[in-house]
């Protein structure tokens, strides 16, 4: 399966907020090889653009963020212990016992997140650790602690590339590099399209902060319509039927409401019945980097398309790749539908 | 480390240590012993010595902590409950391994979004997750991991420089110990017993000492380490790369002195580097075989481990090899002297 | 036997460190040859006519370990037996070498439960060094006990003492033709440890134990049941661990035919010591007779008058045929 191949580079590749580069460049180079011209900019952000011919076309934009979320190293105790802190949207109580990699000062380190010893856990204690009272456990007293990491290097969990049964997958960092995968695998297939409007494809930074770069895309490119593809919570164990919770492994999701132009959804919706698959709608979430672009000016013209994930923020995100490589379908389906003035839609 | 790799990267929640007794097995082929079982679960190994000489146990436990299926939700997801003791703070997002094909699953918690105030501050207990292994209704769970498979932390055993990282180390240290132990020449009869059920309350000791009726019982084990942040100094039980741990008292059992001494003499002569354990807390199988077969007097030798009943643990490798010194220059002076009185 | 009261009283045996008592018991049962295995449980074997019967009595007193010396000399312990945080503030214990310390708490905020890992033992050093010279890691320590003698009473004895004096003086004297052991148990406040492994040694088919048991005597005693001072020893019936009906009977009619006015008791709570020695024995009946006691935290009230009496009915009863 392509898309789980492009899945794994993408997700193999550490990029905690604020430090995108390396995902970045890859989404750059595979786009490259894929035919499309690509630059980045002074933010970080990754660009990649497939040209029409026709003259004077209008610009659809899709973006995807890279930058995932992880911890930041804070202090150190005595005994070479490092002290950390959440840096972009970690649970403090998933932290006892994972794996970690601390990027220091010349390469990477494996670490792991203490707990207290059995004779001192309290049974029936319903509160959990206090994120000021974990730790790393590099095995390393101070002096080497010292020389390998610093106060602000970050922290991310260790890579897992986990095939369960079918095609679900659970790795790291689904939100948003699932995103990515989908850029990546939608700008494969346009390649192979006549198409009558300019496409530029953006893996953005620093989403989980507050989507600084996904606002640097719409301000620089100024598009006639962006897309951001990302990632929304699916229903999981005890928590089905549930209405923050969307339906998993099955249609993407499509957000609605007064901030996305109805006459958007509406063409994504027939592009999805052209090619015999769905989208099911769910009310205006927030908290993608469509906020971002709307408020840089591009007002309604915004559309956010996500995919149901299970454990989100966990290093076990998980994914039916089904429904991936179904949200591709349809944007290509969509994208080759465009005319070169989208009346239709703007 | 390959063997004590293999040994901690084996499956075996009390009551499923059967990939585990494999690889003891053919360890011990290759040094050309037949295995030794019995009903409940047990293995043994005897390597006989010379009539009049002490006979000596070396006990260490097969199982780990680890959880069964006990249950299957509609949407495909595994119910399970915990077999041995692990504290609910560890199991959010974490990886496991289920069965005996060891499939794959993961333990995923509430994204942090979704949480309310009370949520995000509360400790998520067991029965409110399930292990996802990705099977899409509860026909394909139940096909793929019926009622009582056995499910295990999947962690990968590394080395990270002087100190190995994986799972299990309580008591796959032990065992491994014993491995390397009988390959040494003494006069005394040596019997490895290596007993099922010690997580869930010690449960194969009792006919392990009643079979074989030692005349000392040598207890490996691994036990917590302690020399971490919010640990006071008074309460760690031991420290990692202060070599093996020697017991004076647990809940279960009051070394006797006479033995104790004599062990840490042995230390002390040998020149090997040794900790007390420094808390009074928890229990091993001497302290269930020590009222056997008219009194057996037990000695405890432990590897110190940081985070033991978890998914990650820590061992210093020079404990490891301390502990295989100690033990071997334990059972060579009672070859020599005898045992205390 | 007050005397043999007053002089056990005077040597602390906290459990695992029961030697010295130990060897006192030996001295008090000569002529009688007393075996000791390494555990430190002596027996006095008696050979004679089956059945084999196995009398015991637990020697050891509660006591704390010592699992840590700090730096400026404080001793850090664990309770080693069922002993509560308060009942040792302030309490002054006892090691086997004779060196005293005094029990503290570190300050403990209104609302905070005290716990042992807060609490500490002040033996007078003034830094570690001096302290290892006096402690070592891992050794016990007791409560010591000068008890005083009022008629028939004896008041501040620790009620560890009663069952082992009892035991003392029935060995000592004992010449049936029955088959009995007479076992003088270790780490007893541990869960019967010293007497299990006697249990797996003798294999015996009866079991009796000598035990205190609480007595009810005292002003507005939240238990009913009738256990005083004075009235005899008292014969424990049925309730956790199994006694057996003939042999219970037997033990009442030999009480009587002797004259001995006997109390009757149901033990309530659960001891894990008995269901521990039970487990060892294989369907073997056990029976148990007591002192009644009257404990305020660690020191105790008893009639000696109880304790003779209780010595005499157990030298009867040994006499008789218990089981078919």
């Amino acid at each position: 399966m392509e898309i789980k191949q492009t899945l794994k580079s993408l997700v193999s590749i550490h990029s905690i907020t604020c430090k995108e580069e390396d995902v970045a460049e890859k989404f750059m180079q595979m786009m490259k090889e894929i035919g499309f011209e690509t630059w980045k900019d002074q933010i970080g952000n990754g660009y990649t653009k497939l040209k029409t011919p026709k003259t004077g076309a209008k610009t659809i934009m899709l973006t995807a963020h890279g930058d995932e979320s992880g911890l930041v190293v804070t202090g150190f105790t005595d005994e070479g212990f490092v002290r950390i802190a959440d840096w972009s949207g970690i649970d403090f109580k998933i932290l006892p016992g994972s794996e970690v990699v601390l990027h220091g000062k010349k390469c990477n380190y494996p670490g792991v997140i203490g707990i207290l010893p059995p004779h001192l856990q309290k049974p029936g204690d319903k509160k959990a650790i206090p994120e000021s009272k974990l730790y790393i456990d590099m095995g390393t007293d101070l002096k080497e602690t010292k020389n390998r990491v610093d106060i602000g290097d970050h922290v991310t969990f260790r890579r897992r590339f986990t095939e369960l049964l079918g095609d679900r997958i659970a790795t790291n960092a689904l939100d948003d590099k699932l995103g990515v995968t989908v850029l990546v695998e939608l700008g494969k297939k346009l390649m192979k399209r006549k198409l009558d409007v300019n496409v530029i494809l953006v893996c953005t930074t620093r989403e989980e902060i507050g989507a600084d770069g996904a606002k640097r895309a719409a301000l620089e490119i100024g598009p006639d319509l962006a897309i951001a593809v990302d990632t929304c919570p699916g229903e999981q164990f005890g928590l089905s039927g549930s209405p923050d919770f969307e339906p998993f492994a099955k249609d993407p999701v499509l957000e609605i409401g007064p901030m996305v132009a109805e006459k958007t959804n509406k063409a994504l919706e027939d592009a999805a019945k052209r090619v015999n698959l769905s989208f099911k709608r769910t009310t205006w979430w927030g908290g993608t980097e469509a906020d971002q672009m709307w408020m840089a000016g591009l007002g309604t013209n915004v559309g956010v398309i996500t995919i149901p994930i299970r454990y989100l923020h966990q290093p076990v995100e998980m994914v039916d790749l089904a429904t991936a490589e179904n949200t591709v379908s349809i944007l290509d389906e969509f994208v080759a539908w465009l005319d070169s003035d989208m009346k239709e839609i703007l | 480390m390959e063997l004590l790799k293999k040994l901690c990267d084996a499956s075996g929640p009390p009551g499923y240590e059967e990939e585990v007794r494999q690889v003891i097995i053919e360890h011990f082929k290759g040094l050309g012993f037949e295995p030794i079982t019995d009903h409940t679960g047990n293995l043994f190994f005897v390597k006989e010595g010379k009539p009049g000489k002490p006979r000596i146990m070396l006990d260490a436990h097969l199982d780990e902590v680890g959880f069964e299926v006990i249950g299957h939700s509609g949407d495909g997801d595994l119910r399970v409950k915990s077999i041995g003791g692990i504290d609910d703070r560890v199991l959010g997002a974490k990886h496991v391994l289920v069965g005996s094909k060891k499939l794959k699953g993961v333990l995923g918690m509430k994204a942090p979004h979704n949480q309310d105030h009370n949520e995000y501050y509360a400790v998520v207990p067991l029965k409110a997750l399930a292990v996802d292994i990705g099977a899409k209704d509860k026909a394909e769970a139940e096909k793929n991991a019926p009622l009582g498979t056995h499910v295990v932390f999947d962690t990968v055993t590394e080395e990270w420089g002087d100190v190995i990282k994986g799972k299990s180390f309580d008591d796959r240290a032990g065992c491994w110990v014993i491995c390397k132990a009988m390959e040494m020449t003494t006069d005394c009869t040596l019997i490895a017993s290596f007993t099922f059920g010690e997580e869930l309350g010690m449960l194969g000791a009792k006919f392990s000492a009643r079979r074989f009726a030692p005349d000392i019982m040598i207890s490996l084990e691994g036990t917590s380490a302690g020399d971490m942040p919010e640990v006071p100094e008074h309460q760690q039980c031991s420290k990692m790369h202060g070599g093996p741990v020697i017991t004076f008292e647990d809940k279960s059992i009051i070394i006797p002195r006479a033995y104790r001494e004599m062990l840490e003499d042995t230390a002390k002569k040998s020149k090997i580097e040794y900790q007390y354990k420094g808390t009074v807390t928890g229990g091993t199988n001497a302290g269930r075989m020590q009222f056997e077969t008219g009194g057996i007097p037990c000695v405890v030798i432990a590897a110190p481990c940081r985070y033991i009943h978890s998914p990650v643990s820590l061992v210093a490798k020079k404990d490891l090899t301390g502990m295989i010194e100690l033990t071997k220059a334990f059972i060579t002076r009672i070859d020599k002297e005898g045992l205390p009185q | 036997m007050k005397e043999t009261i007053e002089k056990l009283n005077k040597i602390i045996a906290p459990s695992g460190f029961e030697d010295n008592l130990g060897k006192e018991l030996i001295e008090i049962l000569k002529p009688m040859v007393a075996d000791t295995d390494f555990m430190g449980n002596i027996t006095v074997s008696h050979r004679g006519k089956a059945p084999k019967i196995l009398v015991l009595a637990h020697i050891d007193d509660d006591s704390i370990v010592v699992n840590h010396i700090e730096k400026d000399g404080f001793l850090r312990f664990y309770p080693a037996s069922n002993i509560k945080e308060q009942q040792l503030i302030g309490r002054e214990v006892v090691f086997p070498n004779g060196t005293v310390g005094l029990v503290g708490a570190e300050e403990v905020t209104e609302g905070t439960v005290l716990s042992f890992d807060k609490m500490f033992i002040d033996i007078g050093a003034e830094d570690k060094k001096t302290a290892q010279k006096m402690v070592s890691i891992g050794d016990h320590a007791a409560i010591k006990h000068t008890p005083s003698v009022v008629g028939d009473r004896i008041i501040g004895t620790n009620s560890c003492k009663i069952p082992s004096s009892i035991l003392a003086h029935v060995a000592k004297e004992f010449d049936g033709a029955t088959d009995v052991t007479f076992a003088f148990c270790v780490q007893g406040r541990l869960g019967a440890r010293g007497a299990s492994a006697v249990i797996t040694r003798e294999n015996p088919d009866l079991l009796i134990t000598i035990e205190t048991i609480f007595a009810t005597d005292t002003p507005n005693c939240p238990n009913k049941a009738k256990l005083n001072l004075d009235e005899g020893p008292v014969l424990v019936v049925g309730a956790v661990t199994p006694t057996d009906k003939h042999v219970n009977a037997i033990i009442e009619e030999t009480a009587e035919s002797a004259g001995i006015k006997i109390q009757k008791a149901v033990k309530t709570h659960y001891d894990i010591g008995d269901a521990r020695m039970n487990s060892m024995l294989s369907a073997v009946p056990m029976a148990t007779i007591a002192v009644p006691c009257r404990n305020y935290q660690f020191s105790s009230v008893i009639s000696s008058n109880d304790a003779v009496l209780a010595a005499k009915l157990l030298s009867k009863i040994l006499r008789k045929k218990l089981i078919k």
